[in-house]
């Protein structure tokens, strides 16, 4: 090796790496350039053909892998779907980016400058803190089911019911306030009970049944896990007192009935979103999907002897009450 | 996402070339290992949820005490699926209506009755035959058997479980010897506490008020992953009814019938394994029960009251071994001991004596089940398992010695649903025991027919009888005197003096045929709910023991046969902030005398003895109102017509104010309870000076 560098000087090898290199550059930008004026200069609808629109998945390939496949049937031939790459991202800025989960959230958010984004399969915790940054356009469809819906999901299958329970973590009391006032809008009293610690939850929770006539289950991790739901269920259940929410998972588990929306159903939300920003460059303001599905573990209502009404009447009980609701506040 | 490193920028069009081929295929690059595995939608999506540890059902929820209808067959069953009535009264309804004592639970219950035949000794029935306990119920404190031993009578004064501790009391009203042999005879009372694991914290509760009733309820507990435990404590103090008749004088006295126990209990659960888990019990009862000086009798020239030293305590544990949420088992053992010291100084009336003599008798029972429950399907399900009991006693006065009697049984119960609309059960007990002739075998065979979502039809026949038990079989009384005075007459001393029983020892088992057509529907009403249970039964009772139970006057026998019909009604409506629950029973009993030649006046005697709190027509009216500031009232009406000497009815009202806070919760209740009816209506010694009681309570949990 000594030999050879000795026979080609210093200043040929370095200018031919510089022009190795360049050419490779060339050949992207060409590439990403020729692509990038053909879709410029493309006269409609052609053009249509090469709208883009990035995916940053989550740390589950399998989920990534069924949303896009989801999502691009939604959005048709005319836009493609692709995988989020950061420099991809960056070099191309007007990219909308479709973030799955709160960690490709907080990966895209940290981009600079920030993409466009829409995030999914986040809660509003996880989207508070990006909201309200200069030069963010930042939209998101939240997993979680609205606790409002829940609540009424409750009432619904519980019609003699009117007090509600929520187990929070102390300190956050205060967050559930407008729930509070919304609530009470639907003649639903509903109360928190601070959880001061993982060994008063059970305590907390006999004093909160004693209060509810059914828990109203926050999706806060810390509360509601696989740990703990056993004992949470096995306790209420015990007193005759019902579980909603505070996902479809928790049904499964043994929780009597929550709200959810199907990736089919956010997919097609998203979809929405994604072309009106292809169209307008504007996202709507990040929300809870307003179409969902009900999902009821039939055993449990047997069990105890809870006549459950159809899961379609449920939802549609749910949408009236909401819409009579926002119908009174705007006369 | 690709980052260029010191190696990439190397091999700058490679990665150039990489980031290009990739771009227009990321679906299918990122893992094609992923698209093989082909999950369900539904599971990815659940993946990305908290829960992803969840298991993919609910099996533990099988083997809990969820509220399904558990008392029946021994399976968790709706009430859809149910082969038979079952009352269900929730700890929480005992403690709203502000009822101050186990048995008041009953009056709940339609077709029940309580009320105090003696003295302040209550006893709770379904459909009668009482003549002075109540023999033919099962009792049971989770699944611990709780009637006395061989006496068969139920002491509710001084059963070891506090109000505030239980979670629900099934009561399956109908025969049910097919899953818990004999002594289920008319009907099964469960008494199921709270979980320890439900209980975590403090719990402190007390109330006061007329006929110097005083309680104070304590309880501690802690819940972790492998152990939770609870620790209670309760006082219960009573001054009983306030006057009596004097039979002489037929002055009226006052009463010296109250009562004052302590109790402990000590409840654990113990996580072993995901499979394994053990649940251990143990309590102590100690205290006194008063007894009147004037019920002893006045031949024994009593110098005191013959108050009963009570001090009984039971130990139990349970293994339970979940093999998979289809099959699961427990085993269950646990020991009882009821010891009754009960002595007085007597001088009888003209026979120039004085001396001590008791009543004192130590029961002992042993008891083991193993129930094994199966699940071949949603549609097939069996219960199946083994018991084996031993009875002691020792009582120098009822037995003039020690003894016990033993019983073995197999049962089982196979529930099956061959179409949604139609659940059929099969149920039966075989029982050999020291107290039957022979081994019986006790079945129950019933159609639940679904008439819609929420509506049953049932149809129960069943078949159940009671073996005698070891006092009304074996008495051996009599008195055996001690530290006889004067000197003159110490020839007595350690000898039985005065009049003596020997049961004859040739009594025959009880038995029943029992025919039950009842409709279980729920209803959505006008933003309410409303349940309702109406049940129809058609009793066959043959070879009733019937008769007098004293030692100077004994004669019990095979001698009564009784026909019961009527109907039961069990209905409640539950609207946002108030709770209606009626209950109603009507019930007509023909009674035959079967027994030996006697006049007609004595072979009706014989049915009314068994008949003293057969109530024609018999009910509840429950009426729980929340109001604003957290203030809510309860009203309730109970009401049994026709007792041995009359009507018994009341009227409670409960007025509290709870108080929740993030930390504590704590409330104070007042408790009036006016009794409507002129007489008592069982003994005429039960005597309250005022019509009109005022209780007051008060609790705090944290």
């Amino acid at each position: 090796m000594s030999n050879s560098n000795n026979q080609i000087p210093g200043w040929f090898s370095a200018v031919t790496g510089r022009l190795v290199t360049l050419f490779c550059l060339l050949l992207v930008a060409s590439v990403l350039g020729l692509s990038s004026a053909a879709r410029a200069q493309a006269p409609e609808p052609s053009a249509q053909f090469f709208r883009t629109v990035l995916v940053a998945g989550s740390d589950n390939t399998a989920f990534n892998l069924r949303f896009m496949d989801l999502l691009q049937n939604q959005l048709g031939s005319r836009v493609k779907v692709r995988t989020y790459t950061e420099a991809f991202s960056l070099s191309h800025p007007d990219l909308l980016v479709v973030a799955l989960g709160s960690n490709a959230l907080s990966q895209v958010q940290q981009q600079s400058p920030r993409p466009a984004t829409l995030a999914l399969m986040v809660d509003e915790n996880q989207v508070a803190a990006y909201l309200g940054r200069e030069r963010t356009t930042l939209s998101a469809i939240y997993h979680n089911p609205p606790l409002i819906r829940q609540a009424l999901l409750g009432k619904l299958i519980l019609p003699q019911g009117n007090q509600v329970a929520l187990l929070v973590q102390a300190g956050e009391e205060a967050r559930y306030d407008p729930l509070l006032e919304e609530l009470a809008r639907f003649e639903l009293e509903a109360r928190v009970f601070p959880v001061q610690g993982e060994d008063a939850l059970i305590a907390t929770l006999a004093r909160a049944l004693s209060f509810g006539d059914f828990l109203l289950a926050v999706p806060d991790s810390a509360i509601y896990n696989a740990r703990t739901i056993k004992h949470i269920l096995l306790t209420a259940y015990r007193r005759n007192r019902i579980v909603i929410g505070p996902g479809r998972a928790f049904v499964r588990a043994g929780v009597l009935a929550s709200s959810y929306t199907s990736l089919e159903t956010v997919t097609a939300i998203a979809a929405e979103r994604v072309r009106q920003f292809l169209d307008d460059g504007s996202l709507a303001p990040p929300g809870h999907p307003e179409r969902f599905e009900i999902d009821v573990n039939r055993q449990v209502a047997r069990s105890l002897n809870i006549p459950v009404p159809d899961t379609d009447e449920l939802a549609q009980g749910i949408n009236a009450l909401l819409q009579n609701d926002a119908g009174s506040d705007n006369p | 996402m690709i980052s260029l490193t010191s190696t990439a920028r190397k091999q700058p069009c490679l990665i150039a070339g990489l980031v290009i081929t990739a771009l227009p295929y990321p679906a299918h690059a990122v893992d094609e290992r992923a698209q093989d595995s082909a999950l369900p939608p539904e599971r990815i999506v659940a993946a990305l949820d908290v829960s992803d540890t969840f298991q993919p059902d609910y099996g533990f929820l099988l083997e809990e005490p969820v509220p399904q209808v558990l008392t029946t067959t021994k399976l968790r069953q709706p009430k859809s699926r149910v082969p038979g009535t079952t009352t269900i009264i929730q700890g929480e309804l005992i403690r709203d209506l502000g009822i101050l004592n186990l048995v008041e639970v009953f009056r709940l219950v339609p077709g029940m009755t309580m009320g105090h035949v003696g003295s302040n000794s209550p006893v709770a029935s379904y459909h009668g035959t009482v003549a002075y306990d109540q023999r033919r119920l099962q009792v049971q404190i989770d699944g611990r058997t709780a009637y006395q031993p061989n006496l068969a009578g139920v002491d509710w004064n001084t059963m070891p479980v506090a109000l505030e501790n239980i979670e629900r009391i099934e009561i399956s009203r109908g025969p049910n010897a097919a899953a818990y042999g004999i002594n289920a005879f008319l009907g099964t009372i469960n008494i199921i506490t709270r979980s320890p694991e439900d209980t975590q914290g403090v719990n402190i509760r007390t109330s006061y008020g007329s006929r110097g009733h005083r309680k104070v309820f304590g309880s501690v507990g802690h819940s972790s992953d492998r152990y939770n435990w609870r620790l209670s404590y309760q006082r219960a103090e009573e001054d009983g009814y306030d006057s009596q008749i004097d039979n002489d004088s037929l002055r009226v006295v006052p009463f010296h019938d109250g009562y004052n126990l302590d109790f402990f209990n000590y409840d654990a659960h113990a996580s072993l394994s995901a499979r394994h888990s053990l649940e251990l019990r143990a309590g102590a009862t100690d205290g006194e029960d008063e007894e009147d000086i004037r019920r002893i009798g006045d031949e024994f020239g009593a110098q005191q009251h013959p108050d009963i030293d009570v001090r009984d305590y039971y130990l139990q544990a349970r293994w339970n071994y979940i093999q998979s949420d289809r099959h699961f088992l427990h085993i269950q053992a646990s020991y009882q001991d009821y010891n009754r010291r009960q002595r007085w100084r007597a001088c009888p009336p003209g026979a120039g004596f004085c001396a001590d003599v008791n009543q004192d008798i130590f029961e002992s029972r042993q008891e083991f089940e193993l129930q094994d429950t199966l699940m071949l399907s949603p549609d097939l399900r069996m219960v199946s398992g083994l018991g084996y009991r031993k009875d002691s006693f020792d009582s120098d006065t009822y037995f003039n010695g020690e003894g016990a009697n033993y019983q073995s049984r197999v049962f089982a119960n196979i529930e099956y649903t061959p179409v949604n609309w139609l659940t059929f059960n099969v149920g039966g007990n075989w029982e050999d025991s020291t107290t039957l002739e022979d081994d019986v075998f006790s079945p129950r065979i019933a159609a639940n027919f679904q008439l819609a979502d929420d509506q049953t039809l049932r149809f129960v026949f069943s078949k159940a009888v009671r073996s005698p038990d070891a006092f009304e079989q074996d008495a051996d009384w009599g008195y055996r005197v001690s530290h006889v005075t004067p000197d003159a007459a110490s020839a007595l001393e350690g000898t039985r003096v005065g009049p003596q029983l020997q049961a004859s020892g040739t009594l025959r088992e009880e038995r029943i045929i029992s025919r039950e057509i009842s409709y279980f529907g729920q209803f959505r009403a006008g933003g309410g709910l409303l349940s309702t249970e109406i049940k129809y039964f058609y009793d066959h009772l043959r070879d009733i023991i019937s008769g007098d139970i004293s030692v100077d006057d004994w004669n019990l026998a095979n001698n009564v046969a009784l026909d019961q019909q009527g109907v039961e009604l069990e209905a409640s409506l539950e609207y946002p902030d108030t709770q209606f629950r009626l209950t109603y029973a009507y019930m007509d009993q023909d009674g035959e005398y079967t027994g030996g030649p006697v006049v007609a006046s004595d072979a009706q005697r014989f049915i009314d003895l068994e008949s003293r709190l057969t109530a024609e027509h018999s009910g509840s009216f429950v009426w729980v109102q929340r109001y604003g500031f957290d203030i809510s009232s309860a009203l309730a009406f109970y009401m049994a017509d026709q007792l041995r000497r009359g009507d018994f009815q009341r009227v409670d009202l409960r007025l509290v104010k709870n108080v929740y806070t993030p930390r504590i919760n704590y409330d104070v209740a007042v408790i009036f309870q006016h009794y409507l009816h002129g007489i008592p209506p069982l003994s005429r010694n039960n005597i309250l000076s005022n019509d009109h009681q005022v209780f007051v309570e008060a609790g705090v949990r944290f």
